[in-house]
């Protein structure tokens, strides 16, 4: 029984990992086809190169996709992470009414069909003339990227323990002051933590660009569609590849933060 | 400014009046409140009424409605309903385009029939006789079905047709019969993305609970590399994903030349990408950390003494399990095969990429009705059966968990 459950996980585990650990190598081939050549195989090193890498590097398209995935994607998480932060705070502050129902509202556009959203955002923005514009791509992964923002900071600010502000405003801080000084520094983590959860939720969004966006806003994603679709190549897997560090990144730093956050401020009882 | 006592929670109230305390609560959630109603909510209550509010086109037909007013749907209608249409043609002649298109979205041919009628309209005598001269099928009373339908500010036709059925008699919604053979779409699609979405939960419950089980018991490394493992693909562009399930499983990817290279397959190694089974797996594997993460943890807050007790008690490690770990999680179990439904739903993105015709959903219904053949009133009402469906597996998950976050 153990040693079928033993095997069942490690199955579990390699179907996560081994569908992107295969593409790494195959990123560094020297042939033009995403297939392990013969010389990979047999670790002849003129079977590797990093020559996808450089021409991923030095492409004006990927270079494009780039700035426009930063753009966008810093644009919409700075905005997220504004409001995401206030709505995290209101949610847990103890005078707010209905906030089951303020919860919903913001979780919302994680539970919406995000072939739905799109349709609904094109409709709209065609009246609003934001159709291929950096503001309503921004607009709109603002609204995709806030739940993932307040769900960070929230599962802080319910650990934090409200008494310190109330010893604050006793001690004569006005509420600013006391936000600045006392709640900042201990959500501070839950926040950056948010902000780069955010960032991910964007630079991972392709169905709303491919709507509302035009050629001259497309991101990363889109850039990887269109080559999925036409010129297939293993350019595409050396971005994959860069991708999965991103992810890496983004854990690392993420998930340590929102542990962190989560440690300091656990109310000692 | 200086007191906020109030918000200790459960606190006492000395200084604030607790009004105020409301308003400063609703004004930190007020600007994403704001920008979610704005943007999301108003756009989609708005998409979604596309799929009933047929007012825009009805007023180009608005004297074919009038003279229509007296007709009960069976066979043809008097000359009146000619001349009728004849006039609102001719009214709203730079509209007559997208009066064919939205004709054409019910009874096929209505392009091309408005169109040469339009281009001749002052030589057709504006009676029936005439009209049917002109062309034989405005002697058909399916083109008066549709003309009918589009000339009514009320449309349910959209929804009856999302579901392949369609008004028998257009004067009476509630005459639904089927939808000719040729015609019927959806309800495969719809029966076909119910079960891609329960075999993805079964598959992920299966793969996700011992995973979660495992970690809920590993520590330091194991512990580490495990839920990084997890972690992972949840944050790697789901793009990245799709790739390397392509460069997996199309004819000349890795798969299906190791089968081939291995010798475990006699003949032809059956085709594994742009299908069924591509968006099954691949769905599986894009939703399988939903299925870990919440079910790992209600493990983390399980105490596992009660197993152990109902082991010492006597209790087969089976049944201890079935009768007193499985009951314990469940919640977690339930919540991640909520969210795995309501995600698998509206999938899009995956189908189109790794599934081909075979392998695609109603999300790729939505997406095609809405950009390709522009038929926005059908896009709509599929778009809103999904969102009620979504909507009743949300209530159903309150009644169930209550007490979820």
């Amino acid at each position: 029984m153990k040693i079928v459950f033993r095997i069942w996980v490690v199955l579990g585990f390699c179907f996560l990992a081994l569908p992107l650990l295969a593409i790494i190598p195959l990123s560094f081939t020297s042939g033009q086809y995403m297939y392990y050549t013969p010389e990979m195989l047999a670790l002849d090193p003129a079977g590797y190169s990093t020559k996808w890498y450089t021409a991923v590097l030095t492409s004006p398209d990927w270079l494009m996709a780039v700035k426009n995935s930063l753009l966008i994607g810093l644009g919409a998480a700075a905005v997220a992470t504004i409001c995401g932060t206030l709505a995290a705070i209101g949610l847990s502050w103890a005078g707010t009414p209905a906030k089951g129902l303020w919860t919903m509202l913001i979780l919302l556009p994680q539970i919406v069909p995000i072939v739905v959203i799109a349709g609904g955002l094109f409709a709209a923005f065609g009246d609003l003339r934001l159709i291929g514009t950096y503001t309503g791509i921004i607009i709109a992964h603002t609204v995709l990227a806030a739940p993932v923002a307040v769900i960070t900071i929230r599962a802080s600010m319910d650990r934090f323990d409200w008494n310190l502000v109330a010893a604050a405003s006793t001690l004569g801080a006005n509420p600013l002051y006391t936000f600045r000084t006392v709640t900042l520094p201990l959500v501070r983590p839950a926040i950056i933590a948010g902000a780069i959860f955010a960032f991910a939720t964007s630079l991972d969004e392709v169905v709303v660009i491919q709507f509302i966006g035009a050629y001259q806003q497309k991101t990363i994603p889109i850039q990887m569609l269109i080559g999925l679709r036409e010129h297939l190549s293993p350019a595409i897997l050396a971005v994959a590849t860069m991708l999965i560090g991103f992810a890496l990144v983004v854990i690392l730093l993420g998930e340590t933060l929102r542990r962190r956050s989560l440690a300091i401020e656990t109310p000692k009882k | 400014m200086t007191a906020t006592n109030e918000t200790t929670p459960g606190g006492t109230r000395r200084r604030i009046r607790p009004k105020r305390a409301t308003l400063v609560g609703l004004a930190l959630i007020a600007p994403l409140a704001l920008v979610i109603v704005l943007f999301l909510i108003l756009p989609l209550v708005r998409f979604v009424s596309l799929s009933v509010d047929n007012r825009e086109t009805a007023q180009w037909l608005s004297h074919t409605a009038a003279a229509l007013s007296d007709w009960h749907g069976e066979g043809l209608p008097a000359d009146d309903a000619y001349a009728a249409i004849a006039r609102d043609i001719r009214e709203n002649s730079d509209s007559t385009s997208k009066l064919a298109a939205r004709l054409n979205f019910f009874e096929g041919g209505m392009i091309s029939l408005m169109r040469h009628t339009a281009a001749q309209l002052d030589t057709i005598p504006p009676t029936r006789a005439g009209f049917v001269a002109f062309h034989k099928d405005w002697g058909d009373p399916e083109t008066w079905r549709a003309i009918y339908l589009v000339s009514q500010p009320l449309l349910s036709e959209h929804y009856l047709n999302a579901l392949d059925l369609r008004a028998d008699n257009p004067t009476e919604p509630l005459s639904i019969e089927k939808q000719p053979e040729r015609q019927q779409i959806f309800q495969r699609l719809w029966l076909r993305t119910i079960m891609v979405a329960l075999v993805v939960i079964t598959l992920c419950t299966l793969i996700g609970y011992p995973l979660a089980f495992y970690l809920s018991q590993a520590q330091g490394f194991a512990f580490i590399l495990g839920m990084g493992t997890v972690l992972l693909p949840f944050w790697t562009p789901l793009l990245a994903r799709i790739t390397s399930w392509q460069v997996l499983l199309e004819s000349t990817g890795i798969i299906p030349t190791a089968l081939a290279a291995s010798g475990l397959i006699e003949g032809r190694v059956p085709q594994l990408f742009d299908n069924l089974f591509a968006t099954i797996v691949v769905m599986t594997y894009v939703l399988l950390p939903f299925a870990v993460l919440p079910t790992y943890a209600v493990m983390n807050r399980v105490s596992p003494s009660l197993y152990r007790a109902a082991l010492t008690l006597g209790a087969s490690p089976v049944r201890a399990f079935f009768q007193v770990y499985l009951p314990q999680t469940l919640p977690g179990v339930v919540a991640g095969c909520v969210l795995i439904f309501v995600f698998s739903w509206g999938f899009y993105l995956t189908p189109e990429l790794v599934g081909g015709p075979g392998g695609s959903l109603i999300g790729n219904q939505i997406a095609y009705h809405f950009s390709s053949s522009l038929n926005w009133g059908l896009a709509a009402a599929l778009s809103g059966l999904l969102l009620f469906t979504i909507a009743a597996a949300a209530l159903v998950l309150r009644v169930l968990a209550p007490r979820q976050g």
